[in-house]
């Protein structure tokens, strides 16, 4: 039973759908939106349906975005022969703010797991060969995440793209700065002296 | 539970409050998102069988868990009791298996096999040779660079027999007749049937002698050796759907990793 009139429930049973958000959350956010102002409730509702109406995905790298290309695709300035392969839409804005890359994008969507059976097929791999088949291309910048999963993918790809004869590069693992040696593990130290360089 | 067996447990004072902290090394089998930067680990631990715990913000650069929680990682594990999920304040690795992470064989086929450990364990019941297994083999897979399918077979065959799920090989399970010539698979009966039994199981499937000798002699062979065998692929074809088709029947949940191995190899 609920102790709420109609509409409040809605918006709590809503709310509380949402990533992280508990039944006691979704009830203080349903009273902040209740004590908001019109203008403001119309606002976030607004917002909502303009995300879910407008924005889809970049035909080119599957990027989210309200246009038919994304912002990196449509920009001409861009390098067109360097494409940075990712797997979330969120790794090309940390991917940004380096401001160290400044080619193209490719959104995988995911990576391949075996362990939960995800293969190549359930992300957009397909359409980055057939990208690389109508494009001129020379480097491939794997940016997977440095986990099993990411690993995986970023093999799986080299296997496939270096016969076409295309540069295929993998982004370094090492210490994050401003961190502490004695804390790193042996993995992430012996890739940071796999990959040292000289000064 | 476990961590009320003596030796593993302490209880340790902390500002005035009691909290459970145990101990325990184990190999982890999978990793699962949980919220902003947290992630459930799944462990098999040598003393306290299956394991799921929290590491919370693994997921960031920074994590001071760094790359010790990754799938097929020897870890020793300090942990503390939680409500649901018990909670991993510290890891060190005892062996990396890092060798597998560098080529995409291993890594598909030993998660394989960390698939196949994480749906047959069961969590707070300890099992060491299964333990013993699945750390032997993981060994095997990260120094190998061929016979990876066949090395799953027989990893197959010896977790079936550590788990109590061996198939009887050497003679019909119904009537107890030698192995002949044309002998059937059954999964229901849990071995092979001869000719005269075989109308029993309407589902058992035709099986070559070869692939019966071959099953005995990878349950007896240890895995390092298995990688030096020399079968020929059709025969090697027939054991692995055998294979996958008993393992998915006795554990009787799907395993996904078997389902995308084609699309992957």
């Amino acid at each position: 039973m609920s102790y709420y009139a109609g509409p409040v429930a809605g918006l709590i049973e809503e709310l509380s759908k949402l990533p992280g958000v508990g039944p006691k959350t979704a009830q203080r956010l349903a009273f902040y939106i209740l004590k908001t102002s019109p203008a403001d409730a119309k606002k976030l509702a607004r917002a909502i349906d303009e995300v879910k109406d407008k924005i889809r995905f970049c035909e080119e790298c599957f990027n989210v975005t309200d246009q038919v290309k994304c912002e990196f695709c449509r920009d001409a300035n861009r390098e067109q022969a360097a494409i940075c392969v990712v797997e979330e839409p969120k790794d090309i804005v940390a991917l940004e703010k380096t401001g160290e890359f400044k080619g193209l994008y490719h959104v995988l969507q995911g990576a391949i797991s075996p362990i939960e059976g995800i293969g190549p097929d359930d992300i957009r791999v397909r359409e980055l060969l057939k990208r690389l088949g109508e494009k001129e291309v020379r480097e491939i910048v794997i940016a997977t995440n440095p986990n099993i999963e990411g690993e995986a993918t970023a093999m799986y790809l080299a296997k496939l793209i270096k016969p076409l004869g295309i540069q295929v590069t993998r982004i370094a693992s090492g210490l994050p700065v401003g961190g502490d040696l004695e804390y790193a593990d042996e993995v992430t130290l012996g890739r940071a002296l796999e990959g040292r360089r000289e000064m | 539970m476990c961590s009320k067996k003596p030796g593993i447990t302490a209880e340790i004072t902390i500002t005035g409050g009691l909290m459970s902290l145990y101990k325990s090394k184990g190999v982890v089998l999978k990793t699962q998102k949980l919220g902003e930067s947290d992630r459930i680990i799944t462990i098999l631990t040598g003393n306290c069988g299956k394991v799921n715990a929290v590491a919370k913000g693994i997921r960031k650069t920074k994590s001071k868990f760094g790359s010790r929680l990754e799938p097929f990682t020897h870890v020793d594990l300090v942990l503390y009791k939680g409500r649901n999920l018990d909670i991993i304040t510290q890891a060190e690795i005892i062996g990396s298996f890092s060798e597998i992470r560098d080529s995409f064989d291993r890594i598909t086929y030993g998660s394989a096999m960390l698939d196949l450990v994480n749906k047959i364990s069961v969590e707070g019941e300890r099992d060491t040779a299964l333990y013993n297994l699945l750390l032997k083999s993981l060994k095997v897979v990260s120094q190998t660079k061929k016979n990876f399918r066949l090395l799953l077979i027989a990893f197959d065959i010896k977790l079936m027999a550590v788990s109590g799920y061996m198939p009887k090989l050497e003679q019909c399970v119904i009537c107890g007749k030698k192995s002949g010539i044309k002998m059937r698979f059954s999964f229901e009966q849990g071995g092979i049937v001869c000719e005269g039994c075989y109308s029993l199981d309407k589902n058992s499937i035709v099986i070559t002698s070869a692939a019966v000798e071959m099953l005995l002699r990878l349950m007896r062979l240890p895995l390092n050796d298995v990688v030096d065998l020399d079968i020929i692929a059709l025969l090697e074809d027939e054991l692995h759907l055998l294979m996958r088709d008993y393992v998915t029947y006795y554990i009787q949940a799907r395993l996904k990793s078997r389902e995308c191995l084609s699309q992957l190899i």
